[in-house]
């Protein structure tokens, strides 16, 4: 099995969608320290009258607000869009090529026709695409945190956050401090959790690719999966209660509430990781059964 | 042990209403190298891939080494290599690595074979290169060399030939030829190149509407009904001659298309020598007399051609 999963990471390791990847996340990042610039020089300006408007214990440990928009918390932005955006759409891709794209290439075939275990086939193809967006997520969380504190500095203490729920009153946005150590530490754990519901979200991506010969409709109907579950939960989740919490949108959330790190719902998060099994096991399951059942 | 290394028994495959296999049974003896032809359609590629379990039949048993491929597909197949279909590989990994991840290939002995192997087959200097940088020739050698890891003993082919040019062709077919001799395999190659299919095979079976029409040593099946064409004098003459000495013996007697002056006589054995024999000593000058060439397609043509009418699709 070790050598089944190392094969399969060789392949995707091999893929030209790394470079795709790693233009798209500089572009990222590029396009951050700009705005984070901005803000930056914006602070600079609103300087006094923030610290007005800060609450009184807030003013007292920490009378520059410039300081707080430091390097980590650019970091913890870019962080929100990268695994938000960015890393789904390559995790569809990943796991869209992973079947689909070897039916495609007619590889799939040579190895069938060997007689290999299925099973192990689709076990190892699903546990490398979740090892290359492991990977990926620590090295990014890593490289954007590295960037961000050489543009802007880390200071002493972070800001915490939490958005609130603007449609629920009992959950208003709060705003705290912590020390940079367990903020780096939340950013990382933040990062990890969401290497795994990423990895949940691409599943669909997985599973639909046993069905079809390309790779693209299989990306494209991870995709499509992803972004009506955001709509559902954002826009109708109202109408939709029964299912709500079993959107795959949903998983999501938990890397919103460790990234904000003193708002950490555990109950919520349990919730998320178990939606997150469920898509694991069917969307791993199904394309084991297709597999073995399936004509080639 | 199973004297065969692969028997199909009465398979039968259906894809809605068209039935791909009718009742194929065909059994391929260990150490030969065996080629299956059939025109279009006839259903050499659903046999295939049945036999690679690629495919599950409707009904029927395929064994392999005398292992049902069906239940037991994992145990059936160790030792087997196939390519159906053209050749497929990474681009963009080594020819090495290729071979490592589609054999799943690992340890020592197996480094040690895979190096002899490629050797072998002439890519030893290749095997560092991305198969993206590969010919269509090396491709194919690429393929054999992995249809023999890790320790193939059948190797299964699929139109090994196609695509390639004159010498590329001649290359492929010697180093099917020798795997037999040379490694001890046995080798199973469809093609619808049936001077190649003759050129490389020792046993044979003819495949039409999904049914084994013909099926035995290659020697066995050329010697059906052999023609022999003579050119001699007196055309109209030695005809009656020939079928009056000869009697059922002769099967038919026509003038050839091209050359009226050929008499082109198709027999039951083979006679050529007799019926020299016979037209000499009854005064008659015998300026040409030979066996009919591309025998393989005629009883091609004549298992398939004549009721399905494919002759068109037919390269010899």
């Amino acid at each position: 099995m070790i050598l089944s999963i190392y094969h399969e990471i060789v392949k995707l390791a091999s893929q030209k969608k790394h470079y795709i990847m790693l233009i798209g996340f500089a572009f990222l990042v590029f396009l951050m320290i700009l705005i984070f610039r901005h803000i930056h020089e914006d602070l600079q300006k609103a300087s006094g009258d923030m610290v007005k408007q800060m609450p009184f214990y807030l003013q007292l440990i920490a009378p520059d607000p410039v300081k707080l928009c430091d390097g980590l918390m650019f970091s913890r932005f870019t962080g929100y869009i990268l695994f938000w955006v960015v890393m789904p759409i390559f995790a569809f891709m990943f796991a869209g090529e992973s079947i689909a794209g070897e039916q495609q290439d007619g590889t799939l075939r040579v190895y069938l026709s060997r007689g290999f275990s299925r099973t192990k086939i689709v076990i190892a193809k699903f546990i490398a695409v979740f090892a290359v967006i492991l990977f990926y997520s620590m090295v990014f969380a890593a490289l954007t945190m590295l960037i961000g504190i050489t543009f802007f500095g880390l200071s002493k203490m972070q800001i915490t956050l939490f958005w609130g729920n603007p449609g629920d009153p009992s959950q208003m946005g709060t705003i705290g401090l912590v020390t940079a150590k367990r903020a780096i530490f939340a950013y990382f754990a933040s990062a990890l959790y969401a290497s795994f519901a990423i990895s949940s979200i691409s599943s669909v991506s997985f599973m639909i690719s046993v069905f079809v010969k390309r790779m693209s409709v299989a990306a494209t109907g991870g995709m499509v999966f992803f972004f009506v579950s955001f709509i559902l939960q954002a826009v109708f989740s109202q109408y939709a209660k029964e299912i709500e919490p079993f959107l795959i949108t949903r998983v999501m959330e938990g890397y919103s509430q460790i990234y904000a790190i003193e708002a950490v719902d555990w109950s919520s998060i349990a919730k998320s990781v178990s939606v997150m099994c469920i898509y694991w096991a069917v969307c791993v399951t199904t394309p084991v059964v297709v597999l073995n059942i399936k004509e080639y | 042990m199973s004297e065969n290394i692969l028997t199909v028994e009465n398979v039968v495959k259906t894809f809605g209403k068209f039935r791909a296999l009718d009742g194929a049974s065909l059994s391929i003896p260990k150490g030969c190298i065996f080629g299956i032809i059939g025109p279009n359609g006839a259903g050499k590629s659903t046999l295939l891939r049945i036999v690679t379990s690629l495919a599950h039949p409707d009904s029927g048993h395929v064994t392999v080494n005398g292992i049902d491929v069906e239940a037991y597909p994992r145990k059936a197949l160790t030792g087997t290599g196939a390519i159906v279909d053209s050749p497929a590989f990474y681009p963009d990994l080594s020819a090495r690595l290729n071979l490592d991840i589609l054999s799943r290939g690992h340890g020592k002995k197996y480094r040690a074979r895979r190096e002899e192997l490629a050797e072998y087959t002439g890519i030893a200097s290749w095997l560092d290169h991305r198969v993206r940088e590969f010919s269509l020739g090396m491709k194919q050698r690429l393929a054999i060399t992995l249809a023999l890891l890790p320790e193939s003993h059948f190797v299964i082919l699929d139109e090994p030939t196609n695509g390639l040019d004159p010498n590329g062709i001649v290359d492929i077919r010697n180093l099917i030829r020798n795997l037999g001799s040379d490694l001890g395999a046995t080798v199973l190659v469809t093609s619808h190149m049936l001077g190649e299919i003759e050129k490389i095979c020792s046993d044979l079976a003819i495949l039409n509407h999904g049914r084994i029409a013909a099926q035995g040593p290659m020697e066995e099946i050329l010697r059906r009904s052999p023609v022999t064409l003579i050119r001699a004098t007196e055309p109209d003459r030695a005809e009656a001659l020939l079928k009056g000495t000869f009697g059922p013996r002769i099967l038919s007697i026509r003038r050839k298309e091209d050359d009226a002056a050929v008499l082109r006589v198709e027999t039951e054995t083979e006679c050529a020598a007799e019926l020299n024999e016979t037209l000499v000593k009854n005064g008659f000058a015998v300026s040409m007399l030979e066996n009919e060439p591309d025998r393989l397609e005629r009883i091609f043509l004549e298992l398939t051609g004549r009721e399905s009418g494919v002759r068109n699709e037919v390269q010899s």
